[in-house]
């Protein structure tokens, strides 16, 4: 089982890995090229400031992925027995903390412009011997920064879903939704070119609220991960169909009468136990161990299932 | 938060059609002014405007009116705007806080970036002047790459004592002027004859102060200093004479 580092992912998962991996050092690159188009196209406008914050935020995601999936991949040694597949549950909760704390730091920043009435000044700017108004280069770096985004989203989705990434799939989920990011700063942008100088703080606390709804929904999923919650599909939308497999799988053994399974997420793996009450008096240890065997070649994410045959399944805790 | 879905397809068309809608709408009046300054002094034919003494930038000589480089920039502007400058003298402070409250619609004075920005109550202009206080030398005297331990004569009235020291001079009073060497704004160098040496003590960026968020009103100045403020070099000098 255990070959090249802490396991082996099967063909699929491993080119959707190394994909995942080039992916997000383009993405970095491509992300870098984003800030510094908006960071130079600032100005005095609070949801283009907003807009480059969430930028910078993105950061962090592919950062945690790219950090996570090396960790994981540690051989278990003395100190650390089982391994260092839960890193990756980590850097969820880390990337999903810090998109929230930036969320909520983003409505205080835009909601004291809006109580102080701070009115956004946007002058001009001289480009090839032309002068035009500033606010033009400033919807020009958002279109820049609307599109990349969208696209890479959709081609990390991609990856993330046969990988069961939640740190992919997190970041790949803010890519696609950065699109409306752009457009709310573009408006902003524009409103203050008509004069409603209100828009633009308005627009950057829309884009804030949309920060911290992510963050608040990736922190409640990374938190009910690490309290070993039932495992989910990537999209947290349902429970992971594997769960419902194992069961069959389990009771339909010659030898168990009826099961109750305990599983839980250990970054993209699965662990837990599946308690057997078996149909006669004696188990033999042999049956175990194939019976366990067998289970963890069904599915490349039963890293750590192990069978435990009991005499009582009442005595297991929980429904 | 979530809005509509929109596809990928029809995301880059609505962008074009919002900039074409935009674009027709420069052609009216973009970006404007939320407190319509420009419409106000085009309409009244009157713009009020601060003026910090400085000189030679804005030079106060008990007249009604000042004088200075920044104040013919100023009347330039309003003539090209049909209107007549209200003249207002107030300290620099005072200045800047009439222009958060409405009660001015310009002002000048030297007034660098960074004083404006630290105010934080009024808007600045891009900066259209870039003043180097340079070091320089008489004609034929010592030429140094760089200051070390080299007396520089530092004028009373620019306070540039430190600026001479942090650059390894050692600063001296004009009275006691036997040194060679001059610390002095690089617009300055050619009416004393003397020849620059390459050794900058500072730079100032120039700008005028604007109420904020006033867009139209800043975009008509930006565009006039665009076009006019390239003059400034001679003015100050005219004006320091």
């Amino acid at each position: 089982m255990i070959a090249r580092g802490a396991f082996r992912l099967p063909d699929e998962q491993q080119k959707a890995l190394i994909r995942a991996w080039r992916l997000e050092w383009i993405w970095l690159a491509v992300l870098l090229s984003i800030t510094a188009a908006i960071y130079f196209a600032l100005g005095n406008s609070q949801a283009m400031k907003t807009a480059w914050i969430e930028d910078l935020l993105s950061f962090v995601p592919p950062i945690a992925f790219l950090v996570a999936t090396s960790l994981e991949r540690r051989e278990p040694n003395a100190r650390f027995p089982l391994g260092y597949i839960r890193v990756t549950s980590i850097a969820y909760l880390i990337a999903a903390v810090s998109i929230a704390a930036v969320g909520l730091f983003l409505i205080y920043d835009s909601g004291m412009v809006l109580i102080r009435q701070e009115h956004p000044t946007i002058g001009t700017v001289e480009l090839f011997g032309v002068t035009f108004w500033f606010g033009w280069l400033m919807l020009a770096a958002l279109v820049y920064s609307v599109v990349p985004p969208v696209v890479f989203g959709r081609l990390k989705m991609r990856q993330a879903r046969p990988l069961h990434d939640k740190v992919l799939w997190a970041d790949a989920v803010m890519n696609k939704a950065d699109w409306m990011t752009g457009l709310a700063a573009a408006v902003g942008v524009v409103g203050i070119g008509f004069g409603l100088w209100w828009a633009d703080a308005v627009a950057a606390l829309l884009i804030a609220i949309d920060v911290l709804h992510d963050g608040f929904v990736h922190t409640r999923a990374a938190i009910h991960d690490l309290m070993d919650r039932v495992p989910r599909t990537i999209d947290g939308k349902e429970t992971d169909p594997i769960h419902a497999r194992v069961k069959d799988f389990a009771e339909g053994l010659p030898w168990v009468k009826i099961s109750r399974i305990r599983l839980r997420e250990e970054g993209r793996f699965l662990a837990g136990t599946v308690y057997v009450m078996p149909r006669g008096a004696s188990v033999d240890p042999e049956w175990v161990t194939m019976a366990e065997r067998e289970l963890r070649h069904s599915h490349w994410r039963l890293l750590r299932v192990s069978i435990v045959p009991v005499s009582d399944l009442e005595r297991i805790e929980g429904e | 938060m979530r809005f509509p879905k929109i596809t990928r397809f029809k995301l880059p068309a609505v962008l074009a059609l919002l900039f074409l809608v935009l674009t027709a709408c420069d052609e009216v009046a973009f970006p404007r002014d939320p407190d319509g300054t420009l419409d106000r002094v085009e309409a009244t034919g009157r713009v009020r405007v601060a003026a910090v003494d400085h000189r030679p930038w804005v030079i106060w000589d008990g007249r009604r009116s000042p004088g200075g480089a920044e104040v013919r920039l100023v009347g330039a502007f309003a003539r090209e705007l049909g209107a007549t400058v209200e003249w207002r003298r107030a300290s620099a402070f005072d200045t800047l806080e009439a222009l958060k409250r409405g009660d001015v619609d310009l002002a000048v004075g030297g007034f660098t970036r960074e004083e404006i920005t630290v105010h934080g109550g009024a808007a600045s202009t891009y900066v259209y002047f870039t003043e180097a206080l340079v070091v320089a030398a008489r004609p034929g005297g010592p030429m140094p790459a760089e200051l070390d331990g080299e007396e520089v004569v530092s004028p009373l009235d620019r306070m540039t004592d430190t600026l001479i020291e942090d650059a390894g001079g050692v600063p001296i009073a004009r009275e006691a002027a036997a040194a060679s060497l001059v610390a002095l704004p690089d617009w300055e160098i050619p009416a004393h004859g003397l020849v620059p040496t390459g050794i900058e003590l500072h730079r100032s960026e120039h700008v005028m102060a604007v109420p904020r968020g006033e867009n139209a009103w800043v975009d008509r100045l930006e565009r006039f200093l665009r076009k006019n403020a390239h003059r400034l070099d001679d003015m100050l000098r005219e004006e320091a004479s």
